[in-house]
């Protein structure tokens, strides 16, 4: 995944743009987020008009504060953030209380392009996947989906969630051992299947 | 299968998300050869990473949601009727994109003032009675922002007016044709939409409302929030509370609960002559074949050829004309988008077999004989 490279570059040239008030590029950083971002909103809040009113809002106020734009050093961390503590502001105190205390409350959902198509494994399989994921605790499943999905690094992922790096890297771990463990049924199925042996 | 241990499954995760160093991709590299089965789990496993990665997404959807954004942005708070007028505008345009068949349909924006010489007395009326009116044309659409910074949806050949005094007192518009409302939350000042027959009150919500002067239903869909429903030729009648997915549909003519088409959503009861349903929860504003045309989506759901014919009629801005009586009468279910009149007649040819002739802006269709 070259994702990451490349949005760093492109995000720095963007920045400048956008704080000159050029229309284009805020469209290209909408186009690059809205929908991880609405994802990203729709599991805290659950509900996808006030997710989809969450991401507006964000991106509403970076247009009308757009000279300080520059100023924001990772602008991933932030718009995620930014998302973050909105979703929370939507939810009533308590839920934050919640929210501060575990992430039970994140309900994760996958993208629903992973259809057998688009992709060399077999639809079989990729239900195995991503009932394996769907098990997850919530915060694994957050961590999972930010990672792999929205191509964020460990250490963007543990900024916006406000856990270390470490962390992150952890509940990696038990994710891709929790999916071997459910998959590994499904191979034991066809103990004859053909294995390349170097 | 061997089992993964949690340093090969860490090494893993750590690979495709571009976190490894050059030592642990090593080691994993090291790990793999050692053992053919987990080589395979990690081959599928990569697969299954990449799943979706390149995938277009709807651009034009996302295009038209941005311009929103814009708008508002640009806007500040709340706006005045010359910024109006440049929204409707711009809104149109974006529509229009999405639909080749309606790019060559101007926006009929008219703004009508009711300008009387005042006397003392009446001079508060008389402001009262100036008005915004906007109406579409015959095949667009427009979205457009009113003066509270709520967002209205019009469908083709709809009219909606409002008084110049909007956001000082009761928000109140009247509504002719198809509208879609997205309602800014104001408890001090309560939206009301008119149609012929009934009257709308919405306390912060999105809707859509059908009142169409030929067709003798008004349909009202509530998407989210809370509205009230009252019959306005007969205001002592109970007034109907919407909760989220309630489609509720007024016969204007027979006055009497009609059968509802839609087989999926279960009755409610009413008082007549409203009929009240529920929507399936799990589809989304797009799908719904109420709300669907804010997509630049036409959704035939189970009506016939020819109870669809007003629809299509707007939609394509054409006339349908039906020679006998045998044609049109088999329940569709086809969603059209981008198609011309032509590429979506033939379509509807699959479901059933039928003729027609495109003249102008008149369609003739007459039963296939076999």
């Amino acid at each position: 995944m070259n994702f990451r490279s490349t949005n760093e570059t492109l995000l720095l040239g963007l920045k400048e743009k956008i704080a000159a008030g050029d229309q284009n590029s805020f469209r290209q950083l909408f186009h690059l987020y809205s929908k991880k971002l609405t994802q990203f909103a729709f599991a805290i809040v659950k509900s996808n008009d006030a997710a989809r009113e969450i991401v507006d809002e964000v991106f509403i106020k970076i247009w009308r504060n757009k000279a300080s734009i520059t100023t924001i050093q990772n602008l991933t961390v932030y718009l995620y953030t930014a998302i973050k503590n909105t979703s929370l502001n939507y939810l009533s105190a308590r839920a934050k209380e919640n929210m501060v205390e575990s992430f039970d409350f994140f309900s994760v959902q996958l993208s629903d392009n992973n259809s057998p198509e688009r992709t060399l494994i077999s639809s079989e399989l990729l239900k195995k996947i991503n009932a394996a994921i769907d098990q997850l605790p919530p915060r694994c499943k957050m961590v999972f989906k930010l990672v792999r999905e929205d191509g964020l690094s460990y250490k963007e992922v543990g900024a916006i969630l406000k856990i270390s790096p470490k962390t992150v890297d952890a509940q990696m771990m038990i994710a891709v051992k929790q999916i071997s463990e459910k998959v590994k049924m499904y191979f034991d199925y066809f103990p004859n299947r053909n294995i390349k042996k170097n | 299968m061997a089992m993964v241990n949690e340093r090969f499954a860490q090494l893993i995760a750590r690979k495709l998300s571009g976190e490894a160093n050059e030592a642990e991709l090593q080691e994993l590299e090291g790990l793999l050869k050692e053992d053919p089965e987990l080589q395979y789990f990690f081959e599928m496993f990569s697969k299954y990473w990449k799943v979706g990665e390149e995938l277009e997404d709807d651009a034009i959807q996302e295009d038209i949601h941005f311009q929103q954004i814009l708008t508002i942005a640009e806007k500040g708070s709340a706006g005045t009727v010359g910024i109006q007028t440049v929204t409707a505008k711009k809104a149109t345009k974006v529509f229009n994109l999405k639909n080749l068949l309606v790019a060559a349909v101007i926006l009929g924006f008219i703004v009508l003032s009711y300008v009387f010489i005042p006397r003392s007395d009446a001079l508060d009326k008389n402001n009262l009675a100036q008005s915004e009116v906007i109406t579409v044309k015959p095949g667009a659409r427009i979205y457009m922002l009113l003066p509270d910074g709520s967002k209205v949806w019009l469908n083709s050949e709809s009219r909606l007016e409002y008084k110049k005094s909007f956001s000082d007192t009761v928000r109140e518009v009247t509504l002719e044709g198809e509208g879609f409302f997205d309602v800014v939350k104001d408890k001090k000042h309560p939206f009301i939409v008119h149609t012929s027959d009934i009257d709308i009150k919405v306390l912060g919500t999105a809707f859509n409302v059908k009142s169409y002067p030929k067709e003798s239903f008004i349909e009202t869909t509530l998407l989210r929030g809370l509205i009230e429903v009252t019959n306005k030729k007969d205001p002592s009648s109970p007034k109907v509370l919407l909760y989220p997915h309630d489609k509720l549909v007024f016969n204007k003519e027979t006055r009497s609960p009609n059968q509802m088409l839609r087989t999926r959503t279960q009755d409610v009861a009413l008082a007549k002559p409203f009929e009240k349903t529920t929507l399936s929860q799990s589809i989304t504003d797009s799908e719904l074949m109420e709300t669907s045309w804010l997509y630049n989506k036409l959704l035939l759901d189970g009506q016939t050829l020819r109870q669809s014919a007003a629809k299509l009629e707007r939609w394509y801005n054409v006339n349908i004309h039906f020679k006998d009586d045998k044609v049109g009468n088999t329940p569709i279910r086809y969603p059209l988008s981008n198609e011309t009149i032509e590429e979506a007649l033939k379509a509807l040819q699959y479901i059933e077999p039928f003729n027609y002739r495109i003249n102008g802006t008149d369609i003739e269709i007459w039963r296939k004989r076999s």
